[in-house]
């Protein structure tokens, strides 16, 4: 075992993006990461940037602090929230006036005890700096040998300022993990744009437009496949497929797999407990 | 003893507003051994025939302060007003305008500092004694370091003059960056038609000795007599036999990108610079030559027909003793690879790289094509400020690339009449004069100038360019698709001219450009006297700017060079033989072996560092520009001032440099801290790192220069290991440790100064 | 009458609210959008530019004149996917989507209603502490799946739910 950490899914994944979450399970104790659930839990608030900024940080900090209470290190493979936990981490730190309203709240009302000295890991950084690529390659028995595209998503590599698992500009963990999977990868001009996937909370149309631009950006590429990291995602580019298609007028069938299915399809693990059966993408096309 | 006169400058409003002048004239008069008189500006004319009547008059003044701005700003010029009444050394600077007025705003805070700040200095004064000066002989060689337009310029001037000069340039060729040039703004002439004739001048020219393939690797001495170690690179070529006729080129089998030509084309691993290269003769690139590396092949040596290749040519060292230098290291172009500017694209390339397929003999032959397919553009696009005025990358602006990019685009437009050019930009920079006339010819040929600067270049599943970007003028967001982006990129100092900063002890800003004395009255002297930077080496800069400097620095060296003697301070160490026990310690310390087995010092070879006296236990080693007493009694003085102060000694370059520019850039820092300058850190002894908590004061801060670029090699190490010393002491007495800090501070660190200052002071409201 | 007037409806600059967005900027860790040189980077990047028309570059002009109610009560602002495109790239390093998450975050304080879904996502996590609750999925034959079913633990939620209400409550009232 090489760590031991608690695990954050966060509520896109825990609500309905059960692929992820199985793939995850289903892999990552063999590749030497033992998760611990944690009980206490909540919403990590980055929704709520644009309502209330202040009840962002409490969630995020709050969430923290559960898991600070088990003396452990945490894993969130949700970029969005990933992004939420490290930024309040950062600003509680940098700002003594922010840190003792935080700090004091959550006491108060939650006796939850505050540090913010944790590491906090995303499945990039999970995979690629503390697993390490070559630990991957050695479990691969079943390399998957398809074209995959790599989606980062906005919040896995933004803004660098607040400390990323990859670089903004150029990232190129996800495509070093393909490869030792089996995969062919390469740089594509839209690698960094948008999914779409928050504006479904205002404006559903131009998320899907921009969720099937997207896609559509995969296919001309000529990608087999679409590789994510983020439930937000999920949500869409694998999800509402069809529906992003009818509103961009393409007819679109871009498997869209979790990073993790691909390394448990590769390290042999059995497909029905990758979740592949809850993709609404054409991923069977493949297997 | 006689009485001391205080003078104190207003600087108009610049001290004045802040600091009560009249308050402290009426606080310092009460005294009556000192005599106080107040001026607009002191540094004026009028200013100073003041100072020079108020002596006439009380013939019993034989000692002066004056409290104006830094003594970095204007000590010559009052040091050259107190020598026609008295030794020069008898007056004192207090700082109120750079370390006071400027830095605080609340008046009486301002005015309590400034009266301690002087009264340190008038108690300093007291135990000034006359320094004396000794005739040096003055070496009238010049060397200058880079062979580009600025250095070849700069070389001619003072060879024209009579002058001796060494050129150092690092590549196989002199020229430049200019000679990759193809047009050149504002005139629109052809760039080596401009600089081949002034190569060649320079190669004929009996005066000057070119040293190619070489670098300056050491410097020690002082103006008039600097001793520069020079390495040169084997050429493997004898410059004497080679006709350059190019049949080694023709058979050499290892091919290799040409670095000339930034790697659009490739050469050979034995090769002639570039067509009209000075000198003209081939030469080996090391890394890639087989024989050198790996002990086969030889071909070049074989087929010569004038037997002037040469294996057994290997690295030399040289000394060069000169009297002065002038640096013209240049810049380059910033590496814009892993960012939004997609440098990976072929077809994305640099201003400079476009200036190559220009140039009639370049590697595309004239021809401006796409690099990735060699096809003929049909949509041009120019992306302006690529790196500059950007925080991330460079925050200032490159300053030529506006005129070059337009100049670009003419040419565009007289190549490619059909063409579509476009251009994008935040606001076009064409100041001065003819510039903006010639960005009006530009806007006559139909040039689409997009107000605006796209996020991040990209290209389609077949490899065209594109990207979005939206026009303020037009109010349009547009997707502009283009065969061939030319990026404007930041220029930023040549890995050269970072070099010479660190060997030369060279001052440079935050942005890695070598600074100025001063940036207005002294654009290209340095804080070391004797040696002088031109061209982009201080910033980046036109070709008609870089020649200015050069002739600028030409003149300044002639004055400097003027005399076969000059004559120095002797601002130097001295032993008193009835104390001294010949310990030994002073010897091990000194740096320059200024101390003589007799224990004498050695003056032309002193710097005046003071490391000496630092570990002299019997006090029989003095600086004379800093003595032991001097030293604490300045320190009563603010303390007497202000008992609550803060003690910052700082060295005389970074520390009170960074200070300085604390105070310039009016970075507000607690009151509290009060400046000692000394010539090095490494003069304190742990008795002078202690002496101001005896005294009282609220804690001692040392501002040294970094580690590896202290002025007098260690002076920082010996400071720091003095630090440590003294803090166990503090210990022992149960005094508070983190009253005393240690501090590695840059000249231009003016934030660095402000911030340490603000956590002394934070820490020290905390603990009582 | 001093200063600036906007000629189309007579609003002037509120430098009273302009000093408290760069205040509350500044307990986020942003820089002061003086800084903005109005190079539009951020617009020509911006994800939502081309379907929604938000021009970050604008607002931040706006923000930098001091005309700040129009930008904190128009639509436009609630475009913003939140991608931190503007903010990675902006050469002055300026923040234009923490500049729109702060005016956003004045208009809901004013009483201005939740836009979309936001009134669910809000009252979702008061609720229950998470914007949805975990719901029995179908795969591509129809079947439904929920997290017992696929053998996922319950997952985890806030132990004291009144706690947890009150403090979100109390921040809700709270400047940042």
């Amino acid at each position: 075992m090489i760590r031991k950490l608690g695990f954050y899914p966060g509520c896109v994944m825990s609500a309905e993006q059960y692929a992820y979450e199985m793939s995850i399970r289903e892999v990552l104790p063999d590749l030497g990461v033992e998760l611990v659930d944690l009980e206490n839990t909540s919403c990590c608030g980055a929704p709520l940037r644009s309502v209330n900024l202040l009840m962002q940080m409490y969630l995020s900090a709050r969430n923290i602090a559960v898991c600070e209470e088990k003396g452990l290190d945490m894993f969130v493979p949700c970029a969005l929230g990933h992004l939420s936990l490290v930024e309040t981490k950062n600003r509680l730190n940098n700002s003594k006036e922010l840190r003792e309203k935080i700090v004091k709240k959550l006491k108060e009302n939650e006796g939850l005890e505050y540090r913010g000295d944790l590491e906090i890991y995303h499945t990039v950084d999970l995979l690629h700096d503390v697993i390490g690529v070559e630990r991957i390659k050695e479990k691969v028995s079943n390399p998957v040998k398809w074209k995959i595209a790599c989606h980062y998503g906005c919040h896995t590599i933004r803004y660098t300022e607040a400390g990323r698992p990859d670089a903004a500009e150029h990232p190129s963990k996800m495509e070093e993990i393909i490869k030792a999977i089996g995969g062919e990868t390469w740089n594509y001009s839209e690698k960094l744009n948008c999914c779409g996937a928050p504006l479904m909370v205002t404006h559903k149309e131009a998320a899907l437009t921009k969720t099937g631009e997207k896609l559509k950006a995969v296919k001309d590429r000529g990608f087999d496949a679409l590789a994510i990291v983020c439930p937000y995602g999920g949500r869409l580019l694998d999800g509402k497929q069809e529906k992003a298609g009818s509103t961009i007028g393409e007819k679109l069938d871009v498997p869209v797999f979790y990073l993790t299915q691909l390394v448990g399809l590769a390290v042999g693990r059995n497909p029905d407990r990758l979740g592949l059966n809850l993709n609404l993408s054409p991923v069977d096309r493949l297997i | 003893m006689g009485k001391t006169a205080v003078f104190l400058c207003h600087c108009g409003d610049n001290i004045a507003a802040t600091v009560d002048i009249e308050k402290l004239k009426k606080e310092f008069s009460k005294d009556k051994n000192l005599v106080v008189k107040n001026h607009m500006f002191l540094c004026s004319e009028a200013g100073q025939q003041m100072i020079l009547d108020t002596l006439d008059k009380n013939k019993d003044v034989d000692r002066l302060v004056i409290a104006s701005c830094s003594p970095k700003h204007h000590w010559n010029i009052f040091k050259d007003c107190v020598k026609q009444k008295l030794n020069a050394y008898m007056f004192e600077m207090a700082n109120i305008r750079e370390h006071c007025s400027w830095v605080h705003s609340d008046r009486e805070e301002a005015t309590k500092k400034a009266y301690s700040i002087i009264k340190g200095a008038i108690n300093k004064v007291q135990h000034h004694e006359p320094i004396g000066t000794v005739d040096v002989p003055v070496n009238r060689d010049v060397l200058v370091i880079g062979a580009g337009i600025a250095g070849m310029h700069a070389s001619l001037e003072l060879a024209d003059k009579g002058f001796h000069v060494y050129l150092v340039e690092k590549e196989a060729s002199i020229g430049g960056n200019m000679t990759k040039l193809g047009r050149t703004f504002p005139t629109d002439d052809c760039s080596m038609c401009t600089v081949s004739p002034i190569m060649n001048e320079v190669k004929a020219h009996p005066n000057i000795e070119l040293l190619t393939l070489s670098e300056v690797v050491g410097l020690s001495g002082r103006v008039g007599d600097y001793n520069v170690t020079v390495e040169t690179k084997p050429r493997y070529v004898d410059l004497d036999r080679c006709t350059a006729c190019g049949l080694c080129t023709e058979k050499c089998p290892v091919s290799i990108p040409n670095n000339y030509n930034l790697g659009l084309d490739k050469t050979k691993a034995i090769h002639i610079p570039f067509d009209g290269s000075v000198p003209n003769a081939a030469f080996i690139e090391e890394e890639a030559c087989l024989k050198i590396n790996k002990g086969v092949c030889g071909i070049c040596e074989k087929v010569c027909p004038a037997d002037a290749v040469d294996f057994n040519q290997k690295k030399e060292r040289r000394e060069l003793k000169v009297g002065a230098i002038v640096v013209a290291t240049g810049y380059q172009q910033t590496d814009l690879s892993n960012t939004e500017y997609y440098y990976e694209h072929p077809d994305v390339i640099t201003g400079l790289e476009l200036e190559r397929m220009i140039v009639p003999s370049g590697p595309t032959g004239g021809k401006v094509v796409c690099p990735s397919d060699g096809r003929e553009p049909k949509t041009i696009t120019f992306i302006q400020c690529a790196g500059s005025r950007d925080k991330r990358h460079k925050e200032y602006c490159s300053n030529i690339c506006c005129m070059y990019s337009i100049k670009n685009a003419k040419i565009m437009r007289a190549k490619f009449p059909d063409a579509t050019i476009n251009m994008c930009y935040i606001d076009i920079r064409a100041p001065g004069r003819r510039n903006e006339e010639y960005y009006a010819l530009a806007r006559e040929k139909n040039i689409n100038m997009i107000m605006g600067r796209p996020s991040q270049i990209m290209d389609t599943p077949d490899g065209r360019l594109f990207f979005d970007v939206f026009d303020k003028a037009t109010n349009k967001f547009m997707r502009v698709e283009s065969d061939l982006i030319v990026l404007a990129t930041a220029l930023e100092p040549s890995e050269g001219t970072k070099r010479m900063a660190k060997v030369l002890h060279l001052q440079y800003g935050l942005d890695k450009f070598l600074s100025p004395l001063h940036v207005k009255i002294a654009p290209v002297d340095t804080t070391t006297e004797g040696i002088y930077i031109i061209g982009t080496a201080e910033g980046p800069k036109s070709i008609q700017d870089s020649i200015t400097d050069a002739g600028a620095a030409a003149s300044r060296v002639a004055t400097i060079l003027k005399d076969d003697v000059a004559t120095v301070d002797l601002t130097t160490a001295v032993i008193d033989p009835d104390k001294c026990t010949r310990c030994g310690l002073c010897r091990e310390a000194c740096r320059y072996g200024a101390i003589t087995e007799s224990y004498e010092v050695v003056d032309m070879a002193c710097k005046g560092c003071g490391k000496c006296v630092s570990v002299c236990p019997e006090d029989a080693i003095e600086i004379r520009h800093l003595t032991k007493a001097q030293l604490r009694a300045q320190v009563d003085g603010i303390l007497e001032g202000d008992p609550d102060s803060v003690i910052a000694y700082t060295t005389e370059t970074c520390g009170y440099n960074a200070a300085d520019i604390a105070g310039t850039s009016r970075m507000e820092y607690p009151s509290m801290v009060k400046v000692v300058k000394l010539p090095c850190v490494g003069r304190l002894s742990v008795e002078d790192i202690l002496y101001p908590f005896e005294k009282g004061a609220k804690g001692v801060m040392i501002f040294a220069c970094p580690k590896g670029l202290c002025h007098y090699v260690d002076g920082t190490e010996a400071a720091e290991e003095k630090y440590m010393k003294a803090r166990e002491i503090l210990e022992e007495k149960g005094v508070d440790v983190n009253r005393l800090r240690f501090v590695e501070i840059l000249t231009p660190d003016g934030q660095k100064f402000q911030r340490s200052c603000r956590e002394m002071a934070e820490y020290l409201k905390g603990v009582q | 009458m001093m200063g600036l007037t906007d000629l189309f409806n007579m609003s002037k600059p509120e430098g009273d609210k302009q000093k408290e967005l760069i205040r509350q900027l500044a307990v986020l860790g942003v820089k002061n959008p003086s800084l903005c040189f109005q190079c539009a980077k951020c617009t020509s990047g911006c994800e939502a530019m081309k379907l929604l028309e938000l021009q970050p570059h604008s607002v931040m002009a706006s923000v930098k004149t001091g005309f700040l109610d129009e930008m904190m009560n128009s639509d436009v602002i609630w475009a913003c996917v939140g991608c931190f495109k503007c903010k990675e790239r902006c050469p002055q390093e300026m923040s234009p989507v923490d500049v729109m998450f702060i005016l956003k975050n004045w208009y809901v304080m004013s009483g201005g209603s939740l836009p979309g879904d936001y009134q669910n996502l809000l009252q979702g996590i008061l609720s229950t502490g998470y914007i949805q609750e975990p719901v029995e999925v179908l795969d591509k034959d129809n079947k439904g799946w929920s997290r017992e079913k696929l053998g996922l633990p319950k997952r985890g939620h806030p132990k004291n739910i009144n706690g947890f209400m009150s403090a979100l409550s109390q921040l809700a009232a709270e400047k940042l």
